[in-house]
């Protein structure tokens, strides 16, 4: 079929359109004629197929049908995966010592090896009397003898 | 269709093709059936409203390839939501087969309409036009809003896929 027409001119030529030299060579091609004749009549009767009923069987969709339990599922460990993620995000504004103390455990740990009295900072937190405890102590008359009006002289 | 057309023989004029256009555009045939309805309800209305001159044909056409295109976008919840219908023979009205179709073996019509429903709606909707209702091919660009040389495209792809279904090729 050297020098043969492809379908899609064919397909042109029948819908009335096309170049002139594609009709003057279908007007001297048997096997081109042939095609064309083939091409239009296939064409009718998918057309006369389609303009009847479809079979009884299901035929399917174009897109492939979704499975209800498996969407549902997939949805559901969407959702999940959201709400995880949305409760683990770490909140804004953390201070800076609790997020080296959580996060970075490692260096922690070195810190600790390298300066082995970083206790002490504990133990003099600990030790610094809040306002209230300031208070507390100046209404139970827990201040040291000295800032007392007596001074630190045993009573006679 | 004149301006002076009863609302009875419009509909009895316009349904078997807005029946067939539904189901063909519409995999499943309860939606068919409903679009097909609302279609045939707006063509009620637009007939009480007396458009002067309204050409039905084309009218029709418009309005029930959107109703189908508008359906099927808002198909896919309600297949994740109820599953798919089947399609049913019994439950579809329209044309009998005609002799050509009645030719064709069923094994051959099974895969003509599987190759259909596997166009891309664009394919679907120009090849019925073109070929089940018999449209020209400029009616069926402007119908809808293509280009002609987009249409024909359109066209010839849906005829080479319908074409190896036909032939049995995969």
């Amino acid at each position: 079929m050297t020098g043969c027409l492809p379908d899609r001119d064919l397909w042109d030529l029948s819908e009335g359109d096309g170049a002139d030299g594609d009709r003057e060579h279908l007007a001297g091609c048997r096997l081109c004629q042939w095609r064309t004749r083939r091409l239009v009549h296939d064409v009718k009767v998918i057309g006369a197929v389609l303009h009847g009923v479809p079979p009884p069987a299901s035929v399917p969709t174009e897109a492939p049908p979704v499975r209800t339990p498996w969407a549902a599922a997939a949805a559901l460990a969407a959702i999940s995966l959201a709400l995880m993620w949305t409760v683990r995000r770490p909140p804004a504004a953390r201070p800076a010592a609790q997020v080296e103390r959580t996060d970075m455990p490692v260096l922690e740990a070195v810190s600790h090896a390298v300066f082995p009295d970083a206790g002490i900072e504990n133990a003099l937190g600990s030790a610094a009397p809040s306002e209230i405890e300031l208070m507390a102590a100046a209404v139970d008359d827990a201040v040291p003898c000295e800032w007392q009006p007596g001074g630190c002289e045993e009573p006679q | 269709m004149g301006v002076g057309t009863s609302y009875e023989e419009l509909d009895n004029a316009q349904r078997p093709r807005v029946e067939r256009l539904c189901r063909l555009l519409l995999a499943d045939v309860h939606e068919a059936q409903d679009v097909a309805q609302e279609v045939l309800i707006k063509l009620f209305r637009a007939q009480q409203a007396r458009h002067a001159g309204m050409a039905w044909d084309p009218w029709v056409t418009r309005v029930t390839v959107n109703a189908c295109r508008d359906r099927r976008r808002s198909a896919w919840w309600r297949r994740l939501r109820d599953g798919r219908a089947p399609l049913i023979e019994e439950q579809l009205t329209g044309p009998g087969s005609s002799p050509e179709d009645a030719l064709v073996a069923a094994e051959t019509r099974h895969r003509i309409w599987a190759a259909f429903r596997h166009l891309s709606r664009r394919q679907q909707e120009v090849f019925a036009l073109r070929h089940v209702e018999g449209f020209s091919t400029a009616e069926v660009a402007e119908t809808l809003d293509l280009s002609t040389g987009s249409a024909k495209r359109h066209l010839f792809r849906a005829v080479q896929r319908l074409r190896d279904a036909l032939q049995g090729t995969p």
